[in-house]
């Protein structure tokens, strides 16, 4: 039977592997596979390549304080509310092993086999990346640990048909911990720690601190505690084969002890495991559902208006959409107009001309990054409706006229958010503002400016993230084994960048136009206050001009995307 | 009604379809059916407008699915097998959504009729997350029917349904069909198909094997043998073809 499990659980591993490297074959995938190395490369480990850094868990000291963590974990678990004695299994694993001949013994060596290939991939990152302990060592720590933590588990739940449940071991954990920690204090008085420690900090000498700060683990009190813990560090920590074998020799036994008390508990976990599983199922589905910006949390709310019968496609959609987005995205609204409101207290009513100042200008910062946060937060258009695509590309609307209304419902909540921003933050600035540079920002030549063009330019970047789910639709479709981790992260980054290098490059030509604009405005409205308005018409009329093209082009490519070939290929 | 002529769809290097013609008329039910990955899926989305054919022409109600899709789509009613609502509208802002979509007059007189018909109506405020899958399909269909569509193509309509929902969604496309609509029905239940449709016609690896009444189609297959069922006739021909 062993056999048979270790086989299923290297397939199973190396299936996942080979899956996720033949994924790379897809462009969209390898892009977001590298841009997501080079992302978590850059943050995360490129320190790691410039030679060893100081490692504290080499150090006596370091294994110490890991085997400390590593008492106080194997200590708190026994306070875990979970009492069921479910164990993690997957969906098929119910599916195939429980209804199979299979002991319960068996199905805990396979639960502990399939456990063994995640903590293979968390021991190479953590030794070969992170460069933290031995690589052997750490497995065996995990590997133990895991077999540790099942075996609680399992006790939790013969606790509790003994009567004891989370309440008692809760509190009993309490008291177990408050009672060593009481013994390691009276411990630590004895040894006179605190004047060791004042003593070996006067010297200046980090090697005479370290030295001291060692002394409590010294304590024969400290000592008998660890005395367990000591081995899972020592293992990890290990730096020659000496002590690494006799660590190793412990844990190995330790495990067997751990598994074999498991296994004689003989609790029944079966059912409680499908509970386990199906609730894993349903929360992965809610994480899915709140990721793809359509979890309804307001679902009593209202419809915004009657919709009429003679409405019309456009007007259907555009109600569907708002009514979406009081449904999905109100809490944005709700704490957006909370936000506001205390920035305008503190505006209005504080007598501090700083404080004002500085509320105003975080207003006036929230305004100028509104067109991206908010295009994120009111997704409420083509976004929302990817995957009922199919039943989009139904109706009897043209492809330009359908990707204008399903924009129309998060452009207006968009604006008027923007507009109420850039208004207030001008208008207290204006008021109340001395004659600093923000009051300048806030003069009504340059308000006006702001309010011609704060609605294309939120249209704009709504044709922008409308674009990826009509032209690059794999990009936006969430499937059901969607890649995780750095793949993830780079197709997440990738959008993003491309997404301010489009926004860029369509502000270009409106940017160059408003200069020889400007010259004219300013050579025919001389002195009048006009000037900059008049200045900034073509500028809005060519961005209004750009998102207008958009809107044609991104409906005359829905109405030739096939749905079928770019999410739903093995369609019969 | 429907008129599909040298239908061809293609993915990359795939065939999906080739060459595939029929027609329905006014009244007529015609089954589509055939093996798994037949290409009967791809067959009605292209008739839906959902996906553009590669190649050859759809015409539904005399209008190109290509170049008039518009006026075409306003014409039919595309019930995919599996039913895809709006989470955030209840069963009755469903109806009234595609009630302004498709431009019905006095669709709000039409919902209540439609939704007991489909025993919806105690769900009419209810979310789709509250709806078993059965629902959803009746809902699906209840929104299909509420423009009084004179095609109607049925992807699997019968999948999750309880067995009155089955027997009231056989009555309803008699209904439809014998007040002059147009239905195609795509499913793996013969009996259904033998029971419903008047024609029938067979794609396998999607190619037409067979096209015909059904009575006519059986009799050819069974080579004069009367008592043949048409789930026979349709095991003997894909057998047959296969074998070619």
């Amino acid at each position: 039977m062993i056999r048979a499990f270790a086989f299923v659980t290297a397939r199973m591993f190396l299936n996942r592997i080979r899956i996720r490297i033949r994924r790379l074959r897809q462009p969209r995938y390898l892009f977001s596979a590298i841009a997501g190395l080079a992302y978590i490369w850059f943050f995360a480990f490129r320190h790691t390549m410039k030679g060893p850094r100081p490692n504290i868990g080499n150090t006596p000291l370091g294994v110490d304080l890991v085997s400390l963590v590593a008492l106080v974990m194997l200590i708190v678990v026994w306070a875990f509310p979970g009492q069921s004695g479910g164990l993690e299994f997957s969906e098929a694993e119910i599916q195939f092993l429980f209804p199979a001949p299979l002991s319960r013994r068996q199905l805990l060596v396979y639960k502990l086999m399939r456990g063994l290939p995640p903590l293979l991939i968390t021991t190479l990152v953590m030794s070969f990346v992170l460069r933290r302990g031995n690589f052997p060592g750490l497995f065996l720590v995990f590997a133990t640990m895991n077999i540790y933590f099942t075996m609680v588990a399992l006790a939790r739940a013969r606790l509790k048909l003994r009567g004891i449940g989370f309440l008692l071991r809760l509190v009993i954990v309490v008291v177990i911990l408050s009672g060593i920690s009481w013994a390691v204090t009276v411990d630590l008085a004895h040894q006179h720690i605190g004047t060791k420690m004042a003593a070996a900090v006067k010297t200046q000498e980090p090697q005479n601190v370290m030295k001291a700060a060692e002394t409590p683990f010294r304590g024969p009190i400290v000592t008998a505690l660890l005395f367990v813990p000591r081995f899972f560090a020592g293992a990890a920590f290990a730096k020659t084969p000496g002590p690494f074998a006799v660590n190793a020799v412990a844990l190995v036994a330790l495990a067997a002890l751990f598994f074999l008390t498991a296994a004689r508990l003989n609790v029944s976990f079966e059912e409680a495991s499908i509970a386990y599983s199906a609730r894993k199922t349903a929360r992965r589905a809610s994480r899915q559902v709140r990721q793809a910006g359509s979890r309804v949390m307001f679902p009593r709310m209202p419809p915004p208006f009657r919709l009429r019968e003679s409405a019309g496609p456009e007007v259907a959609i555009f109600w569907k959409n708002l009514l979406a987005a009081m449904r999905i995205s109100a809490v944005w609204i709700v704490g957006l107009v909370v936000l506001l409101t205390y920035f305008a207290a503190q505006m209005l009513l504080s007598i501090d001309e700083g404080i004002r100042l500085t509320f105003a200008s975080m207003e006036l910062g929230m305004a100028a990054l509104f067109p991206l946060l908010g295009t994120v937060w009111f997704a409420q258009d083509l976004r929302l409706d990817l995957p009922r695509m199919e039943v989009l590309k139904s109706y009897p609307i043209s492809g330009e006229r359908l990707v204008a209304a399903e924009m129309a419902a998060p452009l207006m909540i968009i604006s008027s958010i923007e507009l109420l921003l850039l208004g207030f933050a001008s208008l207290v600035l204006h008021a109340f503002g001395n004659s600093g540079p923000l009051t300048a920002i806030a003069s009504p030549q340059l308000v006006v400016v702001a309010f011609l063009f704060a609605v294309p330019i939120c249209a704009t970047q709504l044709v922008i993230r409308n674009a990826v789910p009509v032209l690059l639709p794999a990009w936006a479709f969430r499937p059901k084994d969607e890649p995780r981790g750095f793949v993830m992260t780079g197709q997440r980054l990738l959008l993003m960048v491309g997404n301010l290098i489009v926004l860029a490059v369509a502000l270009i030509p409106a940017a160059l136009l408003f200069l020889p604009a400007l010259w004219i405005a300013h050579h025919f409205f001389s002195g009048s206050p006009l000037v900059l308005a008049v200045a900034t018409v073509p500028s809005v009329a060519l961005l209004v001009g750009e998102v207008w093209l958009g809107v044609r082009f991104l409906g005359a490519q829905f109405d030739q995307l096939d749905v079928t070939n770019d999410m739903d290929p093995m369609a019969g | 009604m429907i008129e599909v002529t040298n239908l061809t769809k293609t993915y990359d290097s795939f065939v999906a379809v080739r060459d595939f013609s029929f027609s329905v008329k006014k009244g007529e039910v015609l089954g589509l059916v055939g093996p798994n990955g037949a290409g009967k899926t791809t067959t009605l989305r292209a008739l839906a407008g959902i996906h553009p054919p590669t190649e050859g022409q759809v015409r539904i109600c005399g209008f190109d699915i290509q170049t008039d899709p518009v006026e075409a789509k306003r014409r039919l009613a595309f019930f995919p097998d599996e039913p895809r609502l709006f989470d955030y509208l209840t069963v009755e802002e469903h109806m009234q959504f595609v009630g302004t979509l498709y431009g019905v007059s006095g669709f709000r007189g039409r919902i209540d009729p439609l939704l007991a018909e489909l025993d919806l109506l105690d769900k009419r405020k209810a979310l789709p997350t509250e709806l078993s899958r059965g629902m959803k399909q009746k809902l699906m269909i209840a929104c299909g029917f509420i423009h009084d569509p004179e095609v109607l193509i049925f992807d699997e309509p019968l999948t999750g349904l309880d067995p009155l929902g089955i027997r009231r969604m056989k009555e309803s496309i008699v209904r439809r069909s014998q007040a002059g609509a147009s239905v195609i029905l795509s499913s793996h239940l013969l009996h259904l198909v033998e029971e419903l449709c008047d024609t029938v016609v067979i794609i396998q690896n999607g190619t037409r094997i067979a096209y015909g009444k059904i009575d006519d189609l059986k009799w050819q297959i069974a080579q004069g043998r009367g008592d043949m069922s048409l789930e026979e006739a349709f095991l003997k021909i894909t057998e047959v073809t296969a074998a070619k």
